[in-house]
C-alpha cells in the first residue's frame, strides 16, 4: 500500500503585492513505503511549497493528503502535533535551520520532549546519543553548539533531529544543496544507508539533476506549480519525453567528459 | 600572456595571529583562454581572485607573489592606476548581481557612470553600446530596461545586465567569481552560453571561479583545482578530468557521480568524512 | 578555565538551563569597576535604607533645625520642616527603587507573551492598536490620571508605570516574534511538533530575551523618572513619607532663597540611580552576547 498518497492539491500564496500565484496548481501522486521519490525543479516550479504542504507546515487550498493511510489534512492542530513525530523533514540550510542558542544535544533531543512518550530524561539522552552516533557524530558533540560546527556536521544534526523519533516519512529538502561536493556525496551515502536500515520513505526534493539520478528510484519533475512528468530516475533522466524535461537536461552540466547526454555547449539549451 | 600570477601568498590577521591564506599560487591565463579555478569553500579560490584584482577586504593581506597583467605589475601599482585598469581591461562580474547593481540609480546612469570613471565620453554612441550589449547578453527589450531599475529584473536578468557592465569598455580580461551559482540550471547555462560568445569567441580571455565541476567541463579549456589555498593540479580539463594526478581532484570528481546506484549500492558503514578523505583510486 | 570570558571556554555554562544562564550573567568574571559600583547603587541603596540606622529620623520634624545648611550634624542640611535631608534621601530609595523595578517586572511579564502571541489575526491587530494608542499619549498624563483613579497607593503607581511600560515590550517581543517566525530553525520547531507557547518561548523569545531585558533595564531608569515626576507633581508618596521627586518639589521653594541642598541631594541620588541603570543595561548587553556564544 502506498504510505504517501496525494490527490489534486492546490496552493495560491499572495504576493505582498496583492497578486496570486499559483505555488502548487492540482498535483496527485503516491509513494510507496521504503521508496525515494525525487521531485526535481527549478526556483519557483512549487517543489519546496509541495513538501512544506504535505507535512501541513503550509495549509493546502484543497487536495487530499494520506500520510500512513491518515488524512493528515483532517487533524486538528492537537492531534496533528502529536502525529509529526512520524512525518519529518530535513531543510536545505543546515545552520538557518538550528536554534543557535540550543546545545545540540538540546536540539536533537526536543523532538522526543515534545512528543512526550519517550521514557525518562536518560532513556531520552541515550537515545539521542545513539542517533547523533548513527549520523556519524560523536558524544564531544552534545554540548557543542550549532555555530562551531561545519555546514556537513550541522546537516547530520538536522537529520538525527528528524530520524530520532523514528518516523516513517523524511521530506528532504534539498538537503545537500549548500553543502560542498565531497560532504555532499558522503551525507547522500549515509541518508541511502539509513534509508536502507530503518525502512524509511523520502521525498528528495532538489534542483540537482546529478543528486536525484544518484538518489532516487522514481523522478516527478514539476514546472509552474505542475507535475510534468512521472516515472523512473531512469526513463525520466535518460529518454525525457516532455519539452521541459528535454529542456532542463540539455542545460545540465555533468561534470566528466564522458558522461552521457552531454549536449554540445550552445546548440540544444535555447530553443523551443 | 594575458595574465600572470607568480608565487602568490595571501594571509589573513586573525586574533590568533597570521593565517596564511594562499600557499605560493602560480598560474596564468592566456589570450583568448578560459580558465577555470574549482575548489571547494574555504579552499581560497575566491582568495585568489581578490588577491589578483586587490578587492582583498582587510585583515586580508598578499604578503609576496607578483601579479602581471599585460605586462604591468599589478601589486606594484598605484591605486589610482589601477583603477584605470579595473573595469576597462579587466572586467569583474561577482556571484550575486544585485550587490554589483546600484539600487536607486537608473541602469542608463550606472552605465555612464562606468565610461566617465575611465575618461570615455558617456555621448549616444556610448548609450547605443550599452543598449546593443545588453541585447547582446540576452536582454529582450534592452531599451526599456536600461531606462529602469536593478529591481526590476529576474536574477537572470540582473546577472545579465552585470556582464554586459563587465565588457562594456571591452576588457581584455574578464574575471568572473561564482557568476551563476544564484541561477537557475536553465538561465546559468544560457548566461554562461551568452559570456563564452562575448568573451573567447571575440577574442578576450576569461577566468571562471566555481565549484562546479560540471561548468568547468563545459566551458573552460584549463582548469586549477585549488584545495586548502593551494593549486593541488592544473591542466587540460579533458586530461585533469579524466585522469586526475592528485587524489583530491579525483575524490572530489567521483563525489560529482558517486557511483552508486540507490538499488544496488554496497552498504558503507557510515563515519564522518567532513574534510574529503583520500579514496584509494577506484 | 575562561579567564576573559571567550567564546567557548566556560565549562560551567555547558547546561543551558535560565538559572545558569542568570548565574553566568551576574557571575561573568568580566566585571569592571564601573558596572560593579552601578550594580552596588541599585542593590545597596534600598538595602541601606532598610538596615542602616539614620543619624536623624527621616520622618520626624525638628523645629529647631529649619533649613540648616548642610553641617557636621546634617550632612546634607534640612528642608523646610527641620527634616534630615541625608536621611530622607536614603529613605527615599526604599520605595522609589523598588517601585521602578516592580513595575518594570509586571510591564515584563504582560507585555513579553501579548507580543508573542500578538503576531497575527484579529486579536492582534486589536491589540497593537491599543498598544499604539497608548504610546500616542504622553506616559505622564496616563500615569497621572490612573493613580488618580485608583487612589494613590504605591501599588497604584507600580501598576500605572507598569501600564504606561508594557506597550514598548508588547513591541519590542512581537518585532522579534514577527522576524523570527520565517525562521528556518522556528518552522524547524513546528515541524517537530512543538505547541505554539513552547515555540514562542523556547525558539523565539530564547533568541530575542537579551534585547528585551536590556529594555528592560532601560525602562527600570524610565521609570525612576517617571516615579520623580509623578511625586513632583504631588501624585503618588504622601508626604511625610519621602521620595525623591516630592523632596525637589518641597525644596523648589527654598532655592529661590539660595538654599539649594534641598533639591540638590534627592536630584544627586535620582541621576545616579539613573545613571547606574543605564550602565547596568550596557554592561547586560554586551554579557548577553558573551554568554550567549560561550559554547
Amino acid at each position: 500500500m502506498a504510505i504517501i498518497e496525494v490527490n489534486d492539491l492546490r496552493k495560491t500564496f499572495q504576493t505582498p503585492q496583492g497578486r496570486k500565484v499559483l505555488a502548487v496548481d492540482g498535483v496527485s501522486f503516491s509513494v510507496e513505503a521504503g521508496e525515494c521519490l525525487g521531485i526535481i525543479g527549478e526556483s519557483g516550479s512549487g517543489k519546496s511549497t509541495l513538501g512544506r504542504l504535505l507535512l501541513r507546515l503550509h495549509e493546502a487550498d484543497s487536495g487530499s493528503i494520506l500520510l500512513d493511510g491518515q488524512d493528515i489534512r483532517a487533524l486538528v492542530p492537537r492531534a496533528l502535533r502529536k502525529q509529526r513525530r512520524h512525518w519529518q523533514i530535513v531543510f536545505q540550510e543546515p545552520f538557518a535551520s538550528l536554534n543557535p542558542r540550543l546545545s545540540i544535544q538540546q536540539i536533537v533531543e526536543e523532538p522526543l520532549i515534545v512528543a512526550g512518550t519517550y521514557g525518562s530524561r536518560t532513556e531520552r539522552r541515550e537515545r539521542v546519543a545513539r542517533t547523533l552516533e548513527e549520523v556519524g557524530l560523536s558524544a564531544e558533540f552534545l554540548d557543542r553548539r550549532p555555530a562551531n560546527l561545519s555546514g556537513g556536521q550541522q546537516q547530520r544534526v538536522g537529520i538525527a533531529r528528524s530520524l530520532v523519533t523514528d518516523p516513517s516519512i523524511v521530506v528532504l529538502d534539498e538537503p545537500t544543496a549548500s553543502l560542498d561536493l565531497t560532504i555532499r556525496a558522503s551525507i547522500l551515502r549515509m541518508l541511502g544507508d539509513l534509508q536502507r536500515a530503518r525502512g524509511l520513505t523520502y521525498l528528495f526534493i532538489s534542483h540537482d539533476i546529478e543528486t536525484v539520478r544518484n538518489f532516487c528510484s522514481r523522478v516527478a519533475v514539476m514546472h509552474h506549480g505542475r507535475f510534468v512528468e512521472v516515472g523512473t530516475a531512469r526513463d525520466v533522466l535518460e529518454d525525457p519525453q516532455q519539452p521541459y524535461t528535454q529542456r532542463l537536461m540539455a542545460a545540465a552540466m555533468p561534470p566528466l567528459p564522458f558522461a552521457a547526454s552531454v549536449g554540445t555547449m550552445s546548440t540544444q539549451a535555447g530553443n523551443s | 600572456m594575458s595574465l600572470k600570477v607568480n608565487d602568490l601568498v595571501t594571509e589573513f590577521a586573525t586574533r590568533r595571529g597570521v593565517v596564511e591564506a594562499l600557499h605560493g599560487i602560480s598560474f596564468e591565463v592566456g589570450e583568448n583562454e578560459v580558465v577555470g579555478i574549482v575548489g571547494e569553500s574555504g579552499s581560497g579560490k575566491s582568495t585568489v581572485v581578490r588577491s589578483v584584482i586587490r578587492l582583498l577586504v582587510p585583515p586580508g593581506r598578499v604578503a609576496s607573489g607578483t601579479v602581471e597583467f599585460a605586462g604591468r605589475p599589478l601589486l606594484e601599482l598605484r591605486e589610482s592606476e589601477l583603477r584605470a585598469i579595473r573595469g576597462k581591461d579587466i572586467g569583474f562580474i561577482a556571484q550575486n548581481p544585485f550587490s554589483a547593481l546600484n539600487p536607486v540609480l537608473r541602469l542608463e546612469k550606472q552605465f555612464a557612470n562606468i565610461a566617465k570613471a575611465h575618461g570615455v565620453k558617456a555621448d549616444d554612441g556610448a548609450r547605443r553600446r550599452a543598449v546593443d550589449l545588453l541585447a547582446a547578453t540576452g536582454v529582450s527589450d534592452p531599451e526599456r530596461v536600461i531606462r529602469g531599475y536593478a529591481h526590476e529584473l529576474s536574477g537572470g536578468m540582473a546577472q545579465r545586465v552585470v556582464i554586459a557592465m563587465a565588457l562594456y569598455l571591452n576588457p581584455r580580461l574578464v574575471i568572473a567569481d561564482e557568476p551563476t551559482t544564484a541561477l537557475d540550471l536553465t538561465v546559468q547555462r544560457q548566461v554562461l552560453d551568452t559570456l563564452r560568445r562575448l568573451t573567447v569567441e571575440s577574442g578576450r580571455s576569461m577566468l571562471i571561479v566555481t565549484h562546479d565541476l560540471g561548468v568547468v567541463n563545459a566551458y573552460c579549456q584549463r582548469v586549477l583545482v585549488m584545495y586548502k589555498g593551494s593549486i593541488v593540479e592544473q591542466g587540460r580539463v579533458a586530461e585533469v578530468f579524466t585522469a586526475p594526478q592528485h587524489p583530491y581532484t579525483a575524490s572530489l570528481l567521483s563525489s560529482a557521480s558517486p557511483p552508486i546506484e540507490p538499488a544496488e549500492a554496497e552498504v558503507v558503514p557510515s563515519q564522518p568524512l567532513e574534510v574529503a578523505t583520500w579514496p584509494s583510486s577506484k | 578555565m575562561s579567564v576573559q570570558g571567550l567564546p567557548g571556554t566556560s565549562p560551567g555554562l555547558r547546561a543551558a538551563g535560565w538559572a545558569q544562564r542568570g548565574r553566568a550573567l551576574v557571575l561573568s568574571r568580566s566585571n569592571n569597576a564601573l558596572t560593579v559600583a552601578a550594580a552596588v547603587v541599585i542593590i545597596g541603596l534600598p538595602l541601606l535604607a532598610l538596615v542602616m540606622p539614620y543619624p536623624h529620623s527621616p520622618l520626624a520634624p525638628n523645629p529647631n533645625a529649619v533649613a540648616v545648611a548642610p553641617n557636621g550634624t546634617y550632612w546634607f542640611g534640612t528642608d523646610g520642616n527641620g527634616m534630615d535631608i541625608f536621611s530622607r534621601t536614603i529613605e527615599a530609595a526604599k520605595l522609589d527603587l523598588p517601585i521602578s523595578l516592580a513595575a518594570t517586572a509586571l510591564a515584563l511579564v504582560v507585555g513579553v507573551p501579548l507580543g508573542l502571541f500578538a503576531t497575527s489575526g484579529r486579536v492582534g491587530d486589536v491589540l497593537m492598536r491599543v498598544v499604539d494608542a497608548f504610546a500616542a499619549l504622553p506616559t505622564i498624563v496616563i500615569a497621572v490620571v490612573g493613580i488618580q483613579l485608583m487612589g494613590g497607593s504605591a501599588l497604584d503607581v507600580v501598576f500605572a508605570i507598569a501600564v504606561v511600560a508594557a506597550p514598548r515590550f508588547v513591541r519590542l517581543s512581537r518585532a522579534a516574534a514577527l522576524s523570527l517566525r520565517s525562521a528556518r530553525y522556528v518552522e524547524a520547531a513546528v515541524a517537530i511538533g512543538c505547541s505554539p507557547l513552547r515555540v514562542a518561548f523556547n525558539h523565539v523569545f530564547r533568541n530575542a530575551y537579551g534585547v528585551v531585558l536590556v529594555q528592560a533595564t532601560l525602562t527600570a531608569a524610565n521609570a525612576l523618572g517617571t516615579i520623580a515626576a509623578l511625586n513632583f507633581l504631588g501624585v503618588g508618596a504622601k508626604p511625610p513619607q519621602p521620595s525623591w521627586g516630592g523632596m525637589i518639589s518641597e525644596g523648589f521653594s527654598m532655592l529661590i532663597r539660595g538654599e539649594w541642598w534641598a533639591s540638590a541631594y534627592p536630584t544627586l541620588a535620582m541621576l545616579l540611580a539613573i545613571g547606574s541603570l543605564n550602565i547596568l543595561a550596557g554592561a547586560l548587553e554586551t554579557r548577553i552576547e558573551r554568554v550567549e556564544r560561550a559554547r
